[in-house]
């Protein structure tokens, strides 16, 4: 099945991103983030190298984390919406946030990671 | 469909400290859960209010955590927001975690976030569920909206 993936910024993310974004080195790298974000290749083979793309924990929304900058912790949250028609997998990617770097929480900073069975 | 088992430190550490025989029994109920993806893909879907719901029946004893209402309400936000689960354990402890449907990667993710003494349950859920909202815009305007009191008021497991 064809997949269409469109990336939807309704609520001015960008436009915001270019206002706050510091340097040119964070604004190519959200020019990077938002191709990888559009790659239908990287959502085939469901690998995000660039933005390492995962979802957001403990939120009943399919909002997604994907890296601006690894270093800096710069980043954006993207909802996942998924329609199917006429054939045809309709993937829109919905900007919702940009979020400066800050540090985890032990509480809620992911270290162990299993498939399937944890031991 | 593949069931992503992710553990926090916090959740780590406080397992560290159980007997064996409570450190085993946490763990069985991590892979029971896991092994068990009808019983997922229900609790994905379930709304705020589930478990009072008498025509489904969970055998792993995990509650969707209401807040916001004392009385289940499918138009709060609160509850339309957050996918926190939480199970007690004979042992008077109680496991805090998330179930998170991931369609890009196409899995059920499951998150453990903590485990608490069942009496402590709230202060630990107020303190996750804001550390959540916070990294989000609209989770920070929730957050300034309804003010932590009134979470402190109105959370609850069922």
């Amino acid at each position: 099945m064809a997949q269409n993936i469109t990336l939807c910024d309704e609520y001015g993310i960008i436009y915001e991103a270019m206002k706050i974004l510091p340097d040119d080195r964070l604004k190519i790298g959200l020019l990077e983030a938002l191709a990888e974000l559009e790659d239908q290749e990287c959502h085939r083979t469901r690998t995000f190298p660039k933005t390492r793309l995962h979802k957001v924990k403990g939120v009943k929304q399919a909002i997604y984390r994907a890296d601006i900058d690894k270093t800096s912790g710069w980043r954006l949250h993207v909802q996942y919406i998924n329609i199917k028609s006429n054939g045809t997998n309709q993937t829109e990617i919905h900007l919702k946030d940009i979020i400066e770097g800050q540090q985890h929480d032990d509480v809620i900073e992911v270290i162990k990671s299993k498939k399937n069975r944890y031991d | 469909m593949d069931v992503l088992i992710e553990s926090t430190k916090k959740f780590e550490d406080d397992l560290s400290k159980l007997s064996d025989k409570h450190h085993n029994q946490v763990v069985q109920i991590i892979n029971q859960l896991a092994e068990d993806k009808e019983e997922l893909a229900v609790l994905v879907k379930a709304k705020a209010g589930w478990p009072d719901n008498p025509k489904h029946k969970n055998h792993h004893h995990v509650s969707l955590i209401t807040i916001g209402q004392k009385e289940p309400d499918p138009d709060n936000e609160w509850e339309q927001i957050l996918s926190l689960y939480a199970t007690k354990m004979d042992m008077g402890l109680t496991i805090i975690l998330s179930i998170d449907e991931d369609p890009i990667f196409d899995q059920i993710i499951l998150t453990f976030f903590t485990i608490v003494k069942t009496d402590e349950f709230l202060i630990a859920f107020m303190d996750i569920s804001g550390l959540l909202l916070k990294d989000m815009r609209w989770g920070r305007k929730l957050l300034k909206d309804m003010g932590q009191q009134i979470i402190r008021e109105n959370a609850q497991i069922s």
